[in-house]
């Protein structure tokens, strides 16, 4: 297991530096001079200047790109253009929150939608297998910011259970997470359906049956260990799924996130804020994709052993 | 023959629906099995073995399979009258089943070591140290060269021959007292099946063990059992002592099933197969369901189903002249 984790950690290092490579290039691309951002509308052209070369965007792209990569060596994630504080503490704050909102939605989705699944499954064709399988439909289908928007005037305006947003505690993040989480939930919950519908015909349930075990046991030990192998993967890319579609429900919320860090940075074409964000987004999306894999070796022997 | 049979069977009907059409996979099947004996079961796919094996177990699955009729005593018990949580007592400890697929047979993302404690430790009553002791003494028991390094396999990593036996030691060790085995070989190699054989025949004698024994193949039937049943379209045509079955067969089907047997003397002859076709089990005739193939056949053979008559000692077949054909 060991030497497998290590070769996948090695096998970064190229995406890293493709990630960041990426990232600077696609902002040089965007329209738009920073510089005239920050020194106005109306600044003459040696106000202008003065700032590109203080920021160092004067030089050529090669150089800049460089030298952006040496500071990252160096944990130095540059100065935001718009506000002149450093980069990386504010990115830590925003990941935070966002890995908080991210993990509750998760949790959520992935506990509901695995019991809601699994029921449906043993109890195919039944009331609940119908009614729980369209209600996935329409989780599925609903647009964050719309669910968030329904959620906050039902449970927070209407009937004032939960804070309305602003907050990064556990309890506002509550409705937050819902929102974000109930995509993930749908998908999860169809996924096990499908999965656990597979698993309970072959022939190793029949098995157990015959050996007098009973159905708890059956369907909780031996059914969902086998139906988790499809699902684990999809778990895994769900999480890259929800951090990065964080946006519109921090926004929605108003949570100091990474979401509403990009957004505020490409605003304001800050781009240190927005490189940075999106090589710390990038990261976490393949660490996501390494755990996932992970994981999967974890439910299936058959993998970890080849 | 005098003692109580271990299990039996009467009148057994078993029924799947289907696009709306109710298949007689099982229709009337009926017998017992002596204490510590082994009786086959043998005839085509289709021919309803497998559906009477699982009956008796209790595990049609539900839809779209269900047991309609019929009574199933185990050790002077109705199995059919039990609830679900006393057959899961039955099931293991009392009856044992091993399956035809051995490698789909077991859990694959489990280690056989676990699967086989678990089972043990349900029914024997056993702290998880003896289970796994009286796994690995039952591994021994079958053969297997280093129980201990199987134990920690998982399926995967095993040969279908060394998994049948892993299953058959995983069952023996609930200390069941009927074992079905449901084609336990079919899917195995030719040299593997005859070791598996050899093995159920030396736990059969070993453990005093009586053994229901489903194949399609007679040459299996010969080397392994002592009474067969020939089932026919989810009834039973003929049922009698093995050597009865191959030197006097009373049933013009079990007739032609022992004609299609390849020759290893004669091989000049082609395949020889049974012409026509199993009649649709949704949609049975009333006579004879063998009327359509048959060569001796009667016009009142079309009228009803025939008795199962008696043709000689322990044996009876349901035909209306067994007595008019020759061996």
């Amino acid at each position: 297991m060991l030497p497998y984790i290590l070769r996948r950690l090695i096998h970064l290092i190229p995406v890293m530096i493709g990630v960041t490579l990426c990232s600077f290039l696609l902002l040089k691309l965007a329209p738009g001079d920073p510089a005239e951002v920050l020194a106005g509308i109306e600044a003459n052209p040696e106000v202008i200047e003065a700032i590109r070369r203080k920021h160092g965007l004067d030089q050529p792209l090669p150089v800049q790109y460089f030298y952006y990569l040496g500071n990252l060596m160096l944990g130095d994630f540059g100065k935001s253009i718009s506000t002149g504080l450093d980069v990386g503490p504010m990115m830590w704050r925003a990941l935070i929150v966002t890995l908080k909102l991210s993990a509750l939605g998760l949790v959520l989705a992935l506990v509901v939608g695995i019991v809601i699944g699994a029921v449906a499954a043993v109890r195919q064709n039944s009331f609940f297998d119908s009614t729980s399988m369209l209600f996935a439909l329409f989780g599925a289908a609903m647009p964050n910011f719309w669910l968030g928007l329904l959620l906050m005037w039902t449970l927070s305006v209407t009937f004032p259970i939960f804070p309305a947003g602003g907050g990064t505690d556990l309890y506002s993040l509550i409705l937050p997470a819902i929102t974000l989480g109930t995509g993930a939930m749908a998908l999860i919950a169809r996924m096990t359906r499908a999965s656990m519908l597979e698993v309970i015909r072959q022939d190793y349930i029949r098995t157990a049956y015959a050996n007098g075990l009973s159905p708890p046991i059956v369907i909780i030990r031996h059914a969902l260990k086998n139906a988790m192998i499809p699902i684990s993967t999809v778990i895994g890319l769900q999480f890259g799924y929800l951090l990065g579609g964080s946006v519109a429900t921090e926004i929605v919320f108003a949570v100091p996130g990474v979401g509403q860090l990009l957004v505020d940075g490409i605003l304001a074409r800050d781009y240190p804020v927005v490189q940075s964000t999106m090589l710390m987004v990038a990261i976490i999306f393949v660490l996501v994709n390494l755990i996932t894999d992970i994981s999967y070796a974890y439910f299936d022997p058959r993998i970890r052993l080849k | 023959m005098s003692s109580q049979p271990l299990l039996s069977v009467r009148d057994l009907q078993t029924q799947f629906v289907s696009d709306g059409r109710v298949i007689k996979a099982v229709d009337g099947v009926s017998f017992d099995v002596r204490p510590g004996e082994i009786l086959g079961i043998v005839g085509e796919s289709g021919s309803g073995k497998s559906v009477t094996a699982l009956s008796v177990m209790g595990l049609i699955p539900w839809p779209p399979g269900r047991v309609v009729g019929g009574s199933i005593m185990f050790e002077g018990e109705d199995l059919r009258a039990k609830t679900q949580a006393q057959m899961r007592r039955v099931r293991g400890a009392g009856i044992a089943m091993v399956f035809q697929e051995p490698r789909t047979a077991m859990n694959p993302v489990f280690r056989i070591g676990e699967q086989m404690t678990e089972v043990i430790m349900l029914h024997r009553k056993m702290s998880r140290a003896e289970a796994s002791g009286e796994a690995r003494s039952m591994l021994d028991r079958v053969h297997i060269a280093e129980p201990g390094r199987v134990m920690s396999a998982y399926p995967f990593e095993l040969s279908g021959g060394m998994l049948q036996r892993v299953m058959i030691a995983m069952e023996l060790a609930l200390r069941p007292r009927l074992l079905i085995a449901d084609e336990p070989t079919t899917a195995l190699d030719v040299t593997i099946q005859a070791q598996i054989l050899r093995l159920i025949r030396e736990l059969h004698d070993e453990f005093d063990l009586t053994v229901l024994f489903i194949t399609h193949d007679l040459g299996v039937i010969a080397q392994l059992c002592d009474r067969v049943m020939v089932m026919y379209a989810g009834a039973v045509v003929e049922l009698s002592p093995v050597d009865a079955l191959f030197h006097s067969p009373a049933h013009p089907y079990t007739r032609k099933l022992l004609a299609a047997v390849p020759s290893v003397v004669d091989t000049r002859n082609t395949l020889r197969s049974i012409a026509g076709d199993v009649p649709d089990l949704a949609d049975l005739p009333p006579g004879c369901r063998f009327y359509d193939r048959c060569d001796l056949r009667q016009p009142e053979c079309r009228l009803a189903i025939p008795d199962l008559r008696k043709v000689g000692e322990d044996h009876t077949a349901r035909c209306v002249l067994p007595n008019a054909i020759s061996p």
